[in-house]
């Protein structure tokens, strides 16, 4: 284990008392998580300055959350047209 | 005692080599287990290749050759032959399929979690029923556009593409196709065809696979392999149960993918009720980490850097490492931040490649679990906001879409969000805007080498400390190796292989394997990095804010030179670049 450190001081188990306030916690982490999903996020994408680039992402059917080119069709159809149109032409 | 912490990290330089590494050590794992996946990959694909590949690879480059001599444009049989060359690919056979079904992830949903994991012959009917208008209209305005394209195509060839404003008439119909056409084939498409599925069972049957692969070395490296098993499943149900957070259509749209889920659910749980002791054996981070990134490597293919021309590595591999190099200096020099890997990793997450950046980084340059956790958490949050506020901006001041496409591709973080911010621009602005973070997403490899390199020679050293080559070798994080190995060796074979490898490696052993593969082993490292994580230790690299101001003023300077490198070489030097992509 030599890189990303591992910190010893966590993955044990709270004693009993400080468990409810856990689990109130979570539960809390989890409500906030619900309202992101279905009240705040999708409120935000009716505001005006962000709706069109919404729009365009749901037309294109991107999946905004990829992190690396090949987990990316376009990637693969835009390097191809790119390459092919510069051969070409 | 500061001192004596600082003493602590220091790295004395009394390392040696021990031939019992290569099966005691996570690092050699990572690249056995790596290079196992690739074998296999090679094995499974190389040997079945599409029917008839190389005909229908010599029948479009000889129409595309033919169309691009006889036409000022492209012309509707050029699209069409290019469309038939990237559409063959060897992931697109059935034994790929199958292959691709048992590595498969939860699926999208919107409104109900289960369409994740299952959906019924029913309700996919319905799905299909509720598109099927819509999706009607459009093949019929595609059918319609490509009329109209077909008609002025017809009038510039009968003037034999000589008059200049029927050729301009032409190429805007073709454009108004293309775009008809990627309209019909987004979403729409997506509904009005989608069948019904069960995924639980492969995701048991994946789950299973991905335990017994890693408990194999387990047993050499000193961890019980049953406790490992034990724990596994925690981690890989809370990589689920990340995935199906991070395909919800709002997520998705966002760019919140689930790697961020899998930390910030890790971390709730860990903090607040805590985690069972048979876990700790599973949060095997690095050696998910590891083996990915040399799964990563593979990836890396340096040809693909040439894509767009010389104007393309201007703009990705001139400008990405001046802004690295100085907002590493900025953060040390100016903000004086106490962690260098916090500091080397925010800086290369901001302007390389975001989340895969600075997973390669802190791996090679040995950050702690909450400093990667900060630098993702700041790249998701940052590139959301670029997202939206970049595109809406080149458009209002009617920038070119190629310099936009440019600039959207050399600064917003992650691949998905800059071909969403791309499509706002329509195809071309998208496809260089995509194709330009392909080619920054290849410097990684270059990045993290150096990064590993300069950390064993300057950085992990006593105050004038001179380090020996033999030195480094100890130090050297050696997974970096298989990571810059399978790069080469794929490159290579790409290289070899020309349009074939496009088909039978990249659209093959890469994208229906072994990324399937990295995928999985992503989602559980960052899954057992949220579970060790705590918050306490988060707040403390974020004292002062400065992790957000060196990523604000980074990123500030990322776009400024990023432009003006864009405008200088599509613009000034290489001008036909920008011609021949436009028209």
């Amino acid at each position: 284990m030599n890189t990303l450190t591992q910190n010893p001081g966590t993955g044990i188990q709270p004693k009993p008392r400080r468990l409810r306030r856990g689990w109130f916690g979570l539960l809390a982490g989890l409500a906030l998580l619900w309202a992101m999903a279905f009240v705040i996020l999708p409120y935000a994408q009716t505001l005006p300055y962000i709706q069109p680039v919404m729009g365009a992402i749901a037309d294109s059917d991107v999946d905004a959350g990829t992190y690396w080119y090949t987990q990316s069709e376009k990637t693969a159809v835009g390097q191809m047209y790119v390459r092919n149109t510069l051969r070409n032409r | 005692m500061a001192d004596q912490t600082q003493q602590a990290d220091v790295v004395i330089d009394r390392g040696k080599w021990e031939w019992s590494e290569l099966y005691k050590k996570e690092d050699w794992w990572a690249i056995w287990l790596g290079f196992a996946i690739l074998l296999a990959g090679l094995a499974i694909f190389l040997p079945r290749p599409p029917a008839d590949m190389h005909e229908k690879l010599a029948s479009a480059e000889a129409i595309m050759a033919h169309e691009a001599a006889q036409a000022p444009f492209n012309t509707i049989e050029w699209y069409t032959a290019n469309d038939a060359k990237s559409g063959l690919r060897a992931r697109n056979e059935p034994y790929a399929k199958t292959i691709g079904n048992w590595l498969q992830r939860p699926g999208r949903w919107s409104t109900n979690p289960m369409e994740s994991l299952y959906l019924s012959e029913e309700a996919a009917a319905e799905r299909r029923a509720k598109a099927e208008p819509a999706y009607k209209e459009a093949q019929e305005a595609t059918k319609m556009a490509l009329a109209t394209a077909r008609e002025a195509q017809d009038a510039a060839a009968a003037a034999e593409f000589q008059n200049e404003e029927l050729n301009e008439q032409a190429d805007t119909a073709i454009r108004e196709w293309r775009q008809a056409r990627e309209k019909e084939r987004g979403s729409l498409r997506a509904q009005a065809t989608v069948q019904a599925y069960n995924k639980i069972p492969y995701l048991i049957g994946i789950g299973i696979m991905i335990m017994l692969f890693f408990s194999i070395g387990t047993k050499f490296m000193g961890i019980s392999p049953i406790r490992f098993m034990q724990g596994f499943w925690f981690i890989f149900l809370l990589a689920v149960v990340a995935e199906i957070i991070g395909n919800q259509t709002t997520m998705r749209a966002y760019g919140f993918g689930s790697l961020i889920w899998a930390i910030l659910g890790g971390m709730l749980i860990s903090n607040t009720i805590g985690i069972p002791r048979f876990l700790m054996s599973a949060l095997q981070t690095e050696y998910f980490i590891k083996t990915g990134l040399v799964l990563l490597g593979a990836e890396i293919l340096f040809g693909k850097i040439l894509a767009i021309g010389q104007a393309g590595i201007f703009v990705a591999w001139v400008v990405t490492p001046t802004v690295l190099i100085l907002t590493y200096i900025f953060g040390q020099r100016v903000l004086k931040m106490e962690s260098k890997t916090l500091n080397i990793t925010v800086s290369a997450d901001m302007c390389v490649c975001g989340v895969s950046a600075a997973i390669a980084t802190a791996a090679a340059c040995r950050a702690k679990k909450e400093e990667l956790t900060i630098a993702v958490g700041m790249s998701m949050l940052f590139t959301a906001i670029m997202m939206i506020a970049l595109p809406t901006f080149i458009v209002a001041v009617g920038m070119h879409p190629v310099l936009g496409g440019a600039w959207i591709g050399g600064t917003i973080d992650s691949t998905g969000a800059v071909v969403a911010a791309g499509a706002f621009l329509g195809e071309v602005g998208m496809f260089v805007a995509a194709t330009v973070k392909m080619i920054q997403n290849i410097m990684i490899g270059m990045i993290a080498f150096g990064v590993a390199v300069y950390w064993c020679a300057r950085v992990d050293c006593a105050p004038g400390q001179q380090v020996s080559k033999m030195e480094i070798w100890y130090r050297f994080p050696k997974f970096v190796l298989g990571f810059i190995a399978a790069s080469i060796v794929f490159s290579s074979l790409l290289a070899y292989m020309g349009s074939v490898g496009d088909v039978m490696i990249d659209q093959g052993v890469l994208r229906g394997f072994s990324r399937l593969c990295r995928d999985w082993f992503f989602i559980l490292a960052f899954a057992s990095i949220g579970l060790s994580s705590n918050f306490r230790e988060m707040a403390h690299h974020f004292k002062g804010g400065k992790p957000v101001i060196l990523y604000v003023c980074g990123q500030s300077l990322n776009l400024l030179l990023t432009l003006v490198m864009a405008y200088i070489m599509f613009f000034l030097v290489f001008p036909g670049v920008t011609e021949k992509l436009m028209f």
